[in-house]
């Protein structure tokens, strides 16, 4: 019980640290504003990496391990080759791989937030998860793959999304916002009945693996996919960061981002694509986790301001710290058995939006 | 000695590394440490007489009683990856239906043995019981069982014939569950079963295995029987079913029956079920 | 010197032009207001003005140099505007408001410097907004965001100030306080002012010169006592008003006559 306080006291604790208010933090960010708290969200994540590396189903002892270092490192090492196979082979991979999904997720959830200028919108707003997991239903419940695996087929169900939304909502010369959300809409209830015609006609036994993927699982990937991940989201967050005034303004509105010379139309394009590239990509190796992508902007905008330039990098490093946190609870909490990660974050999410609509009064 | 043993095993390890997977292993040693990924396999073993080989099941798998004493590692379409490996199993042995493939290929990642066991269907079970046994080691064991089987399936199967006279093949539908409405189609080992005893399964042209039928299907079919599987609690639940279905004339003349859930899996118990069908089908 | 030079100028969105032959030159530090009924075209021309929209027909020079060859980011060193107050959906302070005006000046990746913060500060002093500036937007009263909003133009150091209609949702107040403002800048430093106002008073109090249009042509163009008259009214905005020159300020001074009012004269 006290080791989930530790886990969720590191987590938490950081933000009172981080409201603007505590540390009376002047009104505008500055680069080394930005330096300073992300070295320390990043502070963070690693000891919540170290934390999380010794939760798990099988007890592994640190104790052991701590008096072996301090004593010289001359015995045999207390652990046994098993205990190293969980440690590096199972546990670290997937700590690393939840830190890039949940970072990927809540670097999307900003910019959709800031593009479509709509602070409930989501990674998945404009259908991409609707259309991966109709990929990944179609190599799973038929057999069929597009591409190499069910990630393969659900990252071309992503992208095919992507374009399809994009077309509806393009005209000649620029792309609408409120278009873009009606198109997303559309296409995520069109997808939606897929998936459900999918679901309804599978067989019996693999429905388990297609409900499992819906509901977002971190266990299997491996090295190769989670590099993969990781070199998407550095990219698309180099582009976006990039953009990041930008953006700053073109969430107050898109005429004043025009007026105060920004090209609106091609900004646009570029974070949208880029921020469905990430999306995709995640949601293709981890199946739909929901909330991360929501909460996590929402809760740094809140502490840091809405000046995207350090709310961006800020999300990144606490969705990483949040998805490793809701993971790791959800591989422990009725260990063997393992939760889908979506149902931990859906379970913090939606008290976290009830509290948040009640303070809006 | 201990050490001994698991150097030979760690080297024979190194050696099969990188080995595609088939459905046969050879071992240097007969594996001593066996995770079971199925209930069906998990059954299996221990009528093979190697429960006592068993270190961790699935939280579904519950007979005989002692398997559900056995340490668990998750479920079947999820199970632990990391709890599987914290138990050091020699062989991991899971199957096609319902296990997840990313499981097989992480445990081939790491090194770890695995056995698929194949047989989906009545007539595959005893040759899937042999060769388990093969890569288990007691070859002998399993052969006898798997002849066991095999003799009481002939045996159900004539007796049937005999009772059955050469008359029209009865017209039967297992009901899975009343609601939603499933029933067993084809390609089942339900469908198997009562195709060994002669009865015709009035789902056999549905196109998948288990199909959801609606009322006026079963209506326009007629069979002249019909099984409700998993035990005595179902009753309630039908009770609704058989309400919609009482113009038929099996409803009005009881021939319905509740069944066990035996027939759900593919283990030696089958039998068993099957005999549980045939004894109803012989009233008819 | 001739700042804007519109020559011939039609726009047309789709068939009926909303723009059309719309020729005006505006000389550094003019005050010149845009007046004229809905649909006139007056909020086109802005937009136009400041790059927004391409005119199908016609010239428009910024400075001597054509509109079409200046880039956006150019562009906004030069013109800014200041519109009507709306909502912002995300709370930023007003220092990070101001700020976003020096955006043009900064490339892509930098961050603002001490000559940036120097600026924003000088702005914000200007506009009497300085004690404002470590709070949220949203806080403020509508007055005192559109001083934010001509701080934040201001910050750009543009040549040219544009007004789309800015004090629409202000009380008389505000209203005086902000025009009062921005006549100070024009006259203090030369700042070239174009306002789009509905209000035709507080533009022939402020402006000085006054373009009146009607379906999307210039009707008149001239000095406040020569645009503002009741012939001009009436064939314009379609209302009979009275217009006569006010005592207290020496401009042309509107009173609308609406139906009940002859009535009342005449019984």
């Amino acid at each position: 019980m006290l080791k989930y306080v530790l886990l969720l006291g590191v987590l938490f604790l950081p933000l009172a640290v981080l409201s603007r208010k505590t540390w009376g933090a002047p009104a505008f960010v500055t680069s080394g504003r930005v330096i300073r708290v992300c070295l320390f969200l990043l502070a963070v994540v690693l000891a919540i990496a170290a934390i999380s590396l010794f939760f798990g189903s099988s007890p592994i002892d640190v104790a052991a391990a701590i008096r072996w270092l301090l004593s010289g490192a001359d015995t045999a090492h207390p652990w046994s080759a098993t205990d190293q196979t969980i440690l590096f082979s199972i546990r670290l991979p997937r700590i690393v791989f939840a830190g890039i999904v949940g970072g990927s997720l809540a670097a999307a959830g900003v910019v959709f937030q800031g593009l479509l200028r709509n602070p409930l919108a989501d990674p998945y707003i404009l259908g991409i998860s609707s259309g991966a997991a109709v990929g990944a239903l179609c190599a799973l419940l038929l057999g069929v793959a597009f591409a190499p695996g069910v990630s393969g087929s659900a990252f071309l169900g992503a992208l095919l999304t992507v374009i399809l939304v994009y077309g509806i909502a393009r005209t000649r010369t620029e792309l609408h916002s409120a278009t873009l959300l009606l198109a997303g809409v559309i296409v995520n209830a069109f997808f939606g009945a897929v998936i459900m015609f999918l679901i309804a006609t599978a067989g019996d036994k693999k429905l388990h693996n297609a409900m499992f993927w819906l509901m977002g699982d971190l266990s299997l990937a491996l090295w190769p996919e989670i590099f993969l991940a990781g070199f998407f989201l550095l990219a698309g967050f180099a582009v976006i960061f990039v953009n990041a005034r930008a953006l700053n303004l073109i969430a107050v509105s898109e005429e004043t981002a025009g007026q105060l010379g920004v090209p609106v139309e091609r900004t646009k394009t570029l974070l949208l694509l880029a921020a469905s590239l990430i999306t995709g990509v995640a949601v293709s190796v981890s199946g739909i986790i929901g909330f991360a992508g929501l909460i996590v902007p929402h809760l740094m905008r809140m502490l840091l301001g809405s000046d995207h330039r350090l709310l961006l990098p800020s999300s990144v490093l606490f969705g990483g710290a949040f998805l490793m946190v809701a993971d790791t609870l959800a591989r422990t909490i009725l260990a063997p058995s393992e939760l889908p990660v979506g149902v931990i974050t859906a379970l913090c999410g939606a008290p976290y939006f009830i509290y948040l609509l009640r303070r809006r009064g | 000695m201990a050490d001994i043993k698991r150097t030979k095993l760690f080297i024979c390890l190194l050696a099969l590394l990188g080995v595609l997977m088939s459905g046969r292993v050879a071992f240097c040693a007969p594996p001593v440490r066996i995770v079971s990924l199925a209930p069906s396999v998990t059954e299996i073993l221990f009528d093979l007489g190697t429960g006592d080989r068993i270190v961790a099941v699935t939280d579904f798998c519950d007979y005989p009683a002692e398997a559900r004493r056995k340490p668990r590692i998750g479920g079947f379409a999820n199970p632990s990856l990391e709890a599987i490996v914290a138990a050091r199993p020699d062989l991991v042995i899971m199957t096609e239906e319902g296990n997840p493939v990313e499981i097989y290929k992480r445990l081939q990642k790491l090194g770890i043995k695995t056995y698929i066991f194949r047989a989906r269907r009545l007539a595959e079970l005893p040759q899937g019981m042999r060769d388990l046994g093969g890569a288990l080691g007691i070859a002998g064991v399993a052969a006898k069982r798997a002849a066991a089987v095999e003799n009481q399936l002939a045996d159900l199967a004539k007796k049937a014939k005999a009772s059955a006279q050469g008359g029209k093949a009865r017209k039967a539908l297992f009901v899975i569950h009343p609601e939603p409405l499933l029933v067993a189609g084809r390609d089942t080992v339900i469908s198997d079963a009562l195709m060994l005893l002669g009865a015709e399964n009035i789902a056999a042209n549905a196109g998948t295995k288990y199909p959801k039928f609606t009322i006026e299907e079963i209506v326009r079919r007629s069979p002249d029987v019909i099984f409700i599987g998993q035990g005595p609690m179902s009753a309630n639940l039908s009770k609704s079913l058989m309400k919609r279905l009482e113009t038929l004339e099996a409803v009005r003349k009881g021939r319905v029956y509740y069944v066990s859930e035996l027939l759900y899996r593919l283990t030696p118990r089958t039998v068993a079920g099957i005999e549980e069908l045939a004894g109803h089908l012989k009233g008819l | 010197m001739t700042v804007i030079a519109l020559d011939a100028v039609g726009f047309r969105y789709d068939e009926p032009w909303v723009l059309k032959n719309v020729s005006c030159e505006i000389a550094r530090g003019e005050f010149v207001g845009i007046l004229g009924p809905n649909g006139s075209g007056k909020t086109t021309l802005l937009k136009i003005l400041d790059g927004m929209l391409k005119p199908q027909e016609g010239k428009v020079f910024i400075c001597g140099v054509p509109l079409g060859s200046i880039r956006r980011s150019e562009l906004a060193k030069t013109v800014a505007v200041v519109a009507q107050d709306f909502r912002m959906t995300f709370p930023f302070s007003v220092q990070e408001v101001v700020l976003m005006g020096r955006s043009p000046h900064l490339a892509k990746w930098r961050f603002e410097g001490e000559t940036d913060l120097q600026i924003a500060c000088e702005v914000m002093a200007l506009t009497d907004t300085l004690d404002l500036a470590n709070r949220n937007m949203e806080e403020l009263s509508g007055g005192e965001r559109q001083r934010v909003l001509i701080a934040r133009a201001l910050a750009q150091e543009p040549q040219i100030l544009l007004l789309d209609e800015p004090t629409a949702f202000l009380d008389i107040k505000h209203q005086m306080d902000f025009f009062d403002l921005v006549k100070s800048l024009n006259r203090k430093n030369n700042l070239t002012v174009v306002a789009v106002t509905h209000d035709v008073n507080l533009a022939s109090l402020y402006c000085d010169r006054l373009v009146l249009m009607r379906g999307g042509r210039i009707h008149v163009q001239g000095r406040p006592q020569d645009v503002i008259t009741e012939e001009n009214i009436a064939e314009v905005y379609q209302v009979r008003a009275s217009v006569d020159c006010s005592p207290a300020t020496g401009r042309p001074r509107v009173t609308p006559l609406g139906a009940h009012m002859t009535d009342e004269q005449s019984s």
